[in-house]
Formats: C-alpha cells, sequence, structure tokens
C-alpha cells in the first residue's frame, strides 16, 4: 500500500492515540470544495 | 404571471440520481418552488434511477420554459467518486476484485460520462444545450441544509455513508457563502457503521437504518451486555477521536471493496450471535446490539456538534446527510443546549441534494445574494411535490365505482372526520401537495387516535403490514407542544426525539426490562399509548396553522372532542411501498388495508360502502420488502 493509500486508510487499523486527528478531519482546500465543473 | 415577469426568470434543476433516492428540484430566481423523489412516480422505493418524472413534474409545476433553465445541478461528482473507488480498490488489492468487475462496466458504459448521460435524459423533456454543473456531494448536503435555513448564519454539519471521499463535514454558512472547514474521509464513515449495525440486525442497508433506531430503545440501557457491546464497538471497529472523527478498523467492515457491509464470521465471534436473518423473530440480543450502536453514534454526533461549535462560534447549527436523519442523536444536540437554533433539512438523505446542488450554483457557483425575510424556512413545510385537484380525485373516484361523498365545507369535514378518529377509526388523509423527504406531514398520511391502545397495534399488523415493534409518531398542534413534550420549540419535520412530559409519564412495574418485547410495548406508558415509544420519546410533528392550515385545523377539531390537541400520523403506504402520491395510488392502498375512511381533497370514502378493487392476491410482490 502507498503512502497516499496509507493516508487515506489509516492503514485500517484503530490507532491508540489521538495525534492524528488532524489528518483525519482534513481541511480542503476552499477552491477545490467550490469548483463545480 | 406577467410576460415582462416570465422574461426575467432563471431556473435552475438540481438532480439527484444513481445511488438511491433519486430526485429532482427546481430553484426559479433563487427560490424553492418544486421537489420530488422519483419512487413517488415510479412506485418503486429508494429508486435510483435517473428522475426523468420528477424532473417533469418539477419543471413543468414551476412553468419553467426552455429559455428559463439557467443550469442542471447534478448532486455530486462522478469523476471523484471513480477516484474514490479506484483508489480503495487499488490500496485493496487483490480482495475485492469481485465488487471490482461488478462496478467498473456500468461506470465505464455510463456513470463516466455523466454529463452525456443527463443531457440524453433531459432531451427527453425537449431540454437541449443547458449548462451541467456538479458540486460535490457534501456541499450539497451542505447547501441544503443552510441555504433554506431560517439562519442568516449557521455551523453546518453533514454526516452521511459517502459521497465522493467525504462521508461528513463541518462548514461555516455566512449569508450566500458556504465554507467547508473540515472533512471526514472514506472509509472512515458514520453513515457505514450504522449501516452495517443494520445490516447485521437483519434490515435493508439504506432503509433499515430507521428501523434500527427506533429499535434501540427495546435495548435494556443497565445490562451488562450492552455495556460490553458498547465497549466492544468502541475498543475494536472504532476508535472516536475528541473532535467527533473516527477511525474504523477495516479488519471488520467489507464494505470498501466487497458486496457485503461487514466480516460476517468475525463479527460473530466479536458479539458472539450471528447475523440476524431478515424477517426472523428480533431476540433481545439484537435490541441491545441496537442501543449499543445508537449510543455511540449519539457520542459521535454529539462530539462533531462540539467541533463545530468551536470553529465557528456560532449560536446557529443546520444539519444534512442520512444519519442527521437519526432524529433520537438530533435530540441530544438540541439537549445538549450547544446552539440556540437548530434547522435540520427535511429530506437529509441522498434526495435533498437535489435541493443542495441547485442552491449550491444558484448562490456559490453564479454568485446570486440570498435575502432572509423571516423567521420561516424556504421549505414551504416541504410541501414541494405533486398536488390534485377535486376534479381529477373525482376521475379516480368514477374510475373505480367508489363510493364517495363530497363535502366543499372544510369545517365540516373536519369535524367529522376528528369525531371518526375519536371513535377509533383510522383513516387515509390526502390533502395538498405532497411532502419531499422521507416523512408524511400531514397530506400523504394515516391517521390514529394516539389515546387508543390498541392503535399502535392496529396500524402496525392491519394497515401497513409492518414489524410490530415500530413506533408511531405524533403530529401536535404547535402551540400545544409543551403540553405534550419536553420540547420548547417547533418541530415540524419530525426530526426531533424528545421525552413525553414527566408528569403524563405511567411508572413501570418491576422487572418491566426483563419482560418480552411485545409485553413491553403494549404496557401503556402515557396516556398516549400509540405515540410514546418504549422509552418514553416521541418523534414529533408540530403543525402550524400558517404552514398547513387544514391539517391543523383537523387537529384543533379532535382537541375539541377529546381534549387532546395531538393524533397519531404515520405515511400513507404499506410495507415497502413509497408513499402514495395520487389519488389513484391512495385508493388502492386505501382498499388493501383496513383502514377505515379515506379523505381525498374535499371527498370522503367510507371502507364498508366500497366495491372490491379488483386485481391478483398477489399485490404486495409488487413491493420489496425493506
Amino acid at each position: 500500500m502507498g503512502d497516499w493509500a496509507k493516508r487515506r486508510m489509516g492503514d485500517a487499523r484503530v490507532p491508540n492515540s489521538s495525534a492524528q486527528a488532524d489528518e483525519i478531519l482534513l481541511r480542503r482546500p476552499p477552491d477545490q470544495v467550490r469548483n463545480m465543473e | 404571471m406577467t410576460a415582462t415577469s416570465r422574461e426575467t426568470r432563471k431556473a435552475i434543476l438540481g438532480i439527484s440520481a444513481f445511488y438511491h433516492d433519486s430526485a429532482a428540484a427546481v430553484l426559479v430566481d433563487g427560490k424553492l418552488v418544486a421537489a420530488a423523489q422519483e419512487e413517488r412516480f415510479t412506485r418503486k422505493k429508494h429508486d435510483s434511477s435517473f428522475p426523468i418524472n420528477a424532473c417533469r413534474f418539477v419543471l413543468g409545476e414551476a412553468g419553467v420554459r426552455f429559455e428559463d433553465l439557467r443550469a442542471v445541478s447534478f448532486y455530486d461528482k462522478p469523476f471523484l467518486k471513480f477516484e474514490r473507488l479506484l483508489e480503495t480498490y487499488h490500496a485493496f488489492v487483490p480482495k475485492g476484485f469481485v465488487g471490482f468487475a461488478s462496478a467498473m462496466p456500468v461506470w465505464i458504459k455510463e456513470k463516466l460520462f455523466m454529463k452525456r448521460l443527463i443531457s440524453r435524459h433531459l432531451a427527453e423533456l425537449g431540454v437541449a444545450r443547458v449548462p451541467v454543473y456538479f458540486p460535490e456531494h457534501h456541499l450539497s448536503h451542505a447547501a441544503s441544509a443552510f441555504y433554506p435555513s431560517p439562519f442568516a448564519e449557521a455551523a453546518i454539519v453533514t454526516i452521511d455513508g459517502v459521497g465522493e471521499w467525504a462521508t461528513t463535514t463541518i462548514g461555516l454558512g455566512q449569508s450566500s457563502e458556504i465554507s467547508i472547514l473540515k472533512e471526514l474521509q472514506f472509509p472512515h464513515s458514520v453513515g457505514l457503521l450504522y449501516s452495517a449495525f443494520t445490516y447485521y440486525a437483519g434490515f435493508v442497508v439504506n432503509s433499515g437504518e430507521y428501523k434500527l433506531m427506533g429499535l434501540a430503545p427495546y435495548g435494556n440501557p443497565l445490562s451488562v451486555r450492552t455495556a460490553d457491546f458498547r465497549e466492544k464497538i468502541t475498543t475494536e471497529l472504532v476508535d472516536i477521536r475528541g473532535d467527533g472523527s473516527i477511525v474504523l478498523n477495516m479488519d471488520w467492515f467489507d464494505y470498501a471493496t466487497g458486496l457485503k457491509m461487514v466480516h460476517e464470521e468475525k463479527w460473530e465471534k466479536l458479539f458472539g450471535v450471528p447475523r440476524r436473518k431478515p424477517e426472523t423473530e428480533i431476540s433481545q440480543v439484537y435490541m441491545d446490539m441496537a442501543l449499543a450502536i445508537q449510543l455511540v453514534t449519539e457520542e459521535i454526533v454529539l462530539r462533531l456538534a462540539r467541533t463545530a461549535k468551536e470553529l465557528t462560534g456560532c449560536r446557529n447549527l443546520v444539519l444534512a446527510g442520512g444519519v442527521a436523519l437519526n432524529c433520537v442523536a438530533n435530540g441530544k444536540i438540541l439537549k445538549a443546549s450547544l446552539f440556540d437554533g437548530l434547522w435540520i433539512q427535511p429530506a437529509g438523505g441522498d434526495a435533498g441534494g437535489a435541493v443542495g446542488a441547485a442552491y449550491a450554483v444558484w448562490h456559490i457557483h453564479d454568485g446570486n445574494q440570498r435575502g432572509i425575510t423571516s423567521s420561516f424556512d424556504a421549505m414551504s413545510g416541504s410541501y414541494l411535490g405533486p398536488e390534485f385537484s377535486n376534479k381529477e380525485i373525482r376521475r379516480t373516484i368514477e374510475k373505480h365505482g367508489a363510493i364517495a361523498r363530497c363535502v366543499d365545507d372544510f369545517q365540516e369535514l373536519a369535524a367529522d372526520i376528528a369525531g371518526k378518529l375519536a371513535g377509533g377509526s383510522v383513516v387515509g388523509w390526502f390533502q395538498g401537495r405532497m411532502e419531499f423527504g422521507p416523512r408524511a406531514l400531514g397530506n400523504r398520511s394515516i391517521l390514529g387516535d394516539a389515546r387508543n391502545p390498541e392503535m399502535q397495534k392496529k396500524i402496525n399488523l392491519k394497515i401497513k403490514y409492518r414489524e410490530g415493534f415500530r413506533p408511531f409518531a405524533p403530529s401536535v398542534l404547535e402551540e400545544d407542544i409543551e403540553k405534550f413534550f419536553e420540547l420548547d420549540r417547533q418541530s415540524p419535520y419530525m426530526l426531533l426525539v424528545t421525552p413525553i412530559r414527566a408528569e403524563k409519564q405511567i411508572p413501570l412495574p418491576e422487572g418491566f426490562e426483563e419482560k418480552g418485547l411485545y409485553e413491553r410495548l403494549y404496557f401503556p406508558r402515557s396516556d398516549l399509548p400509540a405515540i410514546t415509544h418504549i422509552d418514553y420519546s416521541a418523534r414529533i410533528q408540530s403543525v402550524s396553522r400558517e404552514t398547513n392550515p387544514r391539517y391543523w385545523r383537523l387537529i384543533q377539531e379532535f382537541k375539541k372532542l377529546t381534549g387532546y390537541g395531538v393524533i397519531v400520523n404515520t405515511s400513507f403506504n404499506v410495507r415497502g411501498e413509497p408513499i402514495v402520491c395520487t389519488p389513484e395510488d391512495a385508493y388502492r392502498c386505501f382498499m388493501r388495508t383496513e383502514m377505515d375512511y379515506l379523505v381525498v381533497g374535499d371527498y370522503v370514502l367510507d371502507k364498508k360502502d366500497q366495491p372490491k378493487l379488483i386485481e391478483g392476491a398477489d399485490w404486495p410482490a409488487q413491493f420489496q420488502l425493506d
């Protein structure tokens, strides 16, 4: 599994720490969300 | 309408389709004029096909001509969704090949060319060369939650199974702007977690979530088993972060690549019970499991609401997405007093995405300003569907040779029907415009007396032909809410669950929690037994004189007779059938069940007077059990 997939899949394991919280609730670039094309 | 005003109209058609609950909605000059789900026309529940009938209806209802149509807006981004599918399969390879192989042909043939597909369908309606836009799935949900709400500024939380990548978002709505601040991505999904338990409890995914929620109060909150289930869920299946984000342990779930929701053999080892076979008796263990996952879901939703408050500092919260239909969780948000105002999109599921997609283009893409002119929302009570004239109703009556009485004095009609309800009759009530969204709100409803201890059993088993455990909701006069319920505000869309007032509750006998389901169910828990759930809760619809004057008048007449401004309201359908749309649907449903009276517009039909409906005994086969 590549890094991108690990990030997306969270490596499919329940982590014990809350250190990754911000990686889970991601901040998205506003332009990306608002693009409707 | 004058020629001049017609020249200035700008319409936007919103569409949701191809997953479940296809729908269409139309905005004219920024005002939501019509919306409907395709299932109501095709009579196929949760119909996911292109909503050609719903499009035809909304465009016709709004009087939209080709030159009025500024844009079509589809509720998600097919390419991004496809990317998610590819990346998911790649991440789990070689697992999931069967799922991959079955999904690809339809994507490659059709879904990747959505613009062409939509244009082809619209051509059938005479619509050509209109720009098609694709707002993200959760932006569509967010727009459906914020723009029609009565708030100028609000925190926005959307939670569902999955759109493209996002499964949950937190945003901020200010005037005409929406900013998505945070999002949780697939496969970590509150909606899919809840659906996994829906599946394991033997209900249908994307349909039976409501049943699981209704089953949860039968779980024993004091039992070791319920606590053990909750512990197992939060240690093995899902890690809940402080901010409400979750990480699912995908070792337990199969939905990312497989054709099932969960790995059943693993779940059986973990919970000590196999997946319940659909339609079999529901034992206590599944009720405890339902309660455990409901409590976990409420914990997650509450944390997300708190995070939304921290991030935005707003006084108001708006919600959408399938999980926003979890009215028990919504009630917990209300109880937590995090926000002054709470508004929930009545079509919170994917159907509502059609409304949001249209709003997103109007305000975000086109930059039109949003005006808040009153404290009312812009959903018109969700009465956005088709309506039928007395002439059209008469035609249906004549077609069936039915015997009907026309009562054109509505006051007289309301008093008459209120008397029948108070006398124990069950009434099919069909008036005005059909509701948009999953709930019947008094225009396509089956009504009964909430005081009657037999009513819950009668409607479930003899009319709806559905599971006996399922609770019914009350419609209560807006001005009488606090008389009966612990609720200090309106709940027009039946999306808030709160307790019956303490003084109305009848104490439970000792050992109540250990008794069987039906023994508990039929023990009267208040003086409104038909709408008091096993835990003294009720899913409330408040009825406003302004929004639905006829329904309000009927309940008012019932109150005059009984002292109670509250009745049972359930959707006008049998199990597996979409809510009735036309007088024809209503008449058939009336004749197929043990309903006593049908009121369609100004016409009253008594079951005893009707000729036999000629059709095969296999009519239930038309509707797949949900």
